[in-house]
């Protein structure tokens, strides 16, 4: 099965997955006031702390909010595309997966292609609205190269968290539930979005970049984007994030593919 | 006493649900137990860093901090009520609700307060022993303290049953709750002291929550719980709880009323 067609259906998908999306209108104006709400009012609530500590782990306010609008930004982009991914499990639970093994395409970018989340759009607005207010603030001057990386680094988050969610949703092949290993990692990716992970110590820096790599989606990218990089546990670590990226997702397929092997239709 | 015989067949039901599959359930208390540590280590840091920016010991400053996830596990703010009727009402299967013989919010109540319970038994209370033999956080000093914080604990199911409630009806107008529903979660992570205590809250900020129900959820019985609030000030503060329990159930009371009167059901 060629690899082009496959990308021609998923184009196929996005665009019915927008037309549909799109009939709601207002909904989605609705929905995006309260994302932008919501996320100021994280954002008010790490000032507060902030205004009381003038920094954590050494970071001022704005590198918070660089830190803090990178994960959100990076997290908006991957949801749009993969928001289905959370519904393997209920494909597995019912036996319904078998629609997508029948037909003449890929069935991840079928599964991927069902529901197109334009809503996320929100996340990604407000988190590039984060990372260039931070970045007048914190009197940041990028050449045109620094520029690029820094979109190449978002891409590269992105595709870190697709690659995890898309591994943790895939051990429903497994376990039939799987939204608990991916709702459970929640509390971890809010920690690593709200917070430099070095002030928790080494324990929890080799967790998230070892483990479950949330820390390539917004801490590394944004030690390399401030130019911070000797506060990680090497140096170079922060200059893996692209290759991360890559990593992470080929990881995620490998476990959806070794899941999707051992797939046996509940019959009815 | 048939309600009580309702109830346990809802507690029995929900531990069910969560503790079927072995691993999901596992996943679940890790996380919980990860969420407390984060909050512990958090505070600890920020403890020291600036001791002086407290009005509390260490010791109270973490044990809010650990003793707010437990709390937010058990009442789960982001799910419950509302989140029930929507589900009902897009569904279109409120209909066999409302043919049962139960006023419709006590119906609610009581499958909330079920699941509930069933989440305390089986997530809240085994994390929270392990917390308390790893993490140096301390149990209420007094046992009328404790019992303070009981009362404080049932007034703070009740304030968020009827804001729930209430934000839940709104939905038989507009059929959506998700912008109404970001909105109104971010004004409970601001002004309820889930997170940040409203003693680090600039004066206006803090006059703005002590005028709202909100700080009645987390605030209150977190406040009492580590003996921030004592003697005379702990009756006044349970008693606005309760009068914010009136208020806010006299309103349900009456939003059910005219919610009921013009309902549409669609589809079936």
């Amino acid at each position: 099965m060629s690899k082009v067609r496959n990308l021609r259906h998923y184009w196929r998908f996005v665009r019915i997955g927008f037309a549909s999306q799109a009939q709601y209108g207002v909904d989605f104006f609705i929905g995006a006031f309260g994302v932008v709400l919501l996320n100021l009012v994280d954002l008010v609530l790490l000032g507060v702390l902030l205004q009381r500590f003038t920094a954590i782990g050494g970071w001022n306010i704005w590198e918070i909010v660089f830190l803090f609008s990178f994960y959100l930004a990076a997290m908006g982009l991957q949801n749009i595309f993969t928001v289905h991914l959370g519904q393997i499990e209920a494909y597995v639970q019912d036996g319904t997966l078998d629609q997508f093994l029948v037909r003449p395409s890929s069935p991840l970018i079928q599964l991927m292609g069902r529901e197109i989340n334009h809503g996320n759009i929100t996340h990604v607005v407000t988190g590039v609205a984060g990372i260039v207010v931070a970045y007048g603030r914190l009197g940041l001057h990028w050449t045109f190269a620094e520029g690029v990386l820094a979109v190449v680094l978002l891409v590269c988050g992105a595709l870190v968290l697709v690659g995890l969610v898309l591994g943790l949703c895939s051990l429903a092949f497994w376990t039939i539930r799987s939204r608990e290993f991916l709702y459970g990692t929640l509390q971890i990716q809010e920690v690593v979005q709200h917070y430099p992970v070095h002030i928790f110590g080494r324990w929890f820096q080799v967790l998230v970049t070892g483990v479950l790599p949330f820390a390539f989606i917004n801490y590394y990218p944004t030690l390399v984007l401030l130019g911070r990089t000797g506060e990680a546990m090497h140096p170079l670590l922060p200059w893996l994030s692209p290759l991360a990226g890559v990593l992470v997702l080929l990881g995620g397929i490998a476990v959806w593919k070794l899941g999707l092997s051992r797939y046996q239709s509940t019959g009815s | 006493m048939k309600i009580l015989r309702v109830m346990r067949g809802f507690i029995r039901q929900g531990i069910q649900v969560k503790t079927t599959y072995g691993m999901a359930y596992a996943m679940r208390l890790v996380n919980v137990f990860v969420k407390m540590v984060a909050f512990y280590v958090l505070w600890s840091v920020l403890y020291e860093s600036a001791p002086g920016a407290f009005p509390v010991s260490q010791v109270e400053m973490v044990t809010y901090g650990a003793v707010s996830v437990m709390l937010g596990e058990f009442i789960q703010w982001w799910d419950g009520p509302h989140f029930y009727i929507i589900t009902q009402i897009r569904r279109g299967t409120i209909t066999s609700d409302l043919v049962r013989p139960v006023y419709f919010p006590f119906q609610v109540f009581s499958r909330c307060l079920g699941e509930s319970l069933a989440e305390f038994i089986t997530v809240v209370f085994p994390a929270a022993l392990v917390a308390y033999l790893v993490l140096p956080i301390s149990l209420p000093a007094t046992l009328t303290q404790g019992l303070y914080f009981a009362l404080s604990l049932v007034q703070s199911y009740l304030i968020l049953f009827g804001l729930n409630c209430l934000v839940g009806f709104i939905g038989f107008y507009t059929l959506s709750l998700r912008g109404i529903q970001h909105a109104y979660h971010g004004l409970i992570m601001l002004l309820s002291g889930a997170w940040v205590p409203l003693w680090f809250f600039p004066s206006w900020l803090r006059q703005v929550a002590e005028v709202l129900p909100f700080r009645g959820l987390f605030f209150t019985p977190l406040s009492i719980y580590i003996g921030e609030l004592q003697g005379q000030s702990i009756a006044g503060t349970l008693l606005s709880q309760t009068v914010w329990i009136v208020i806010l159930l006299l309103g349900v009371g009456l939003a059910w009323r005219v919610v009921h009167s013009r309902l549409v059901v669609q589809g079936g």
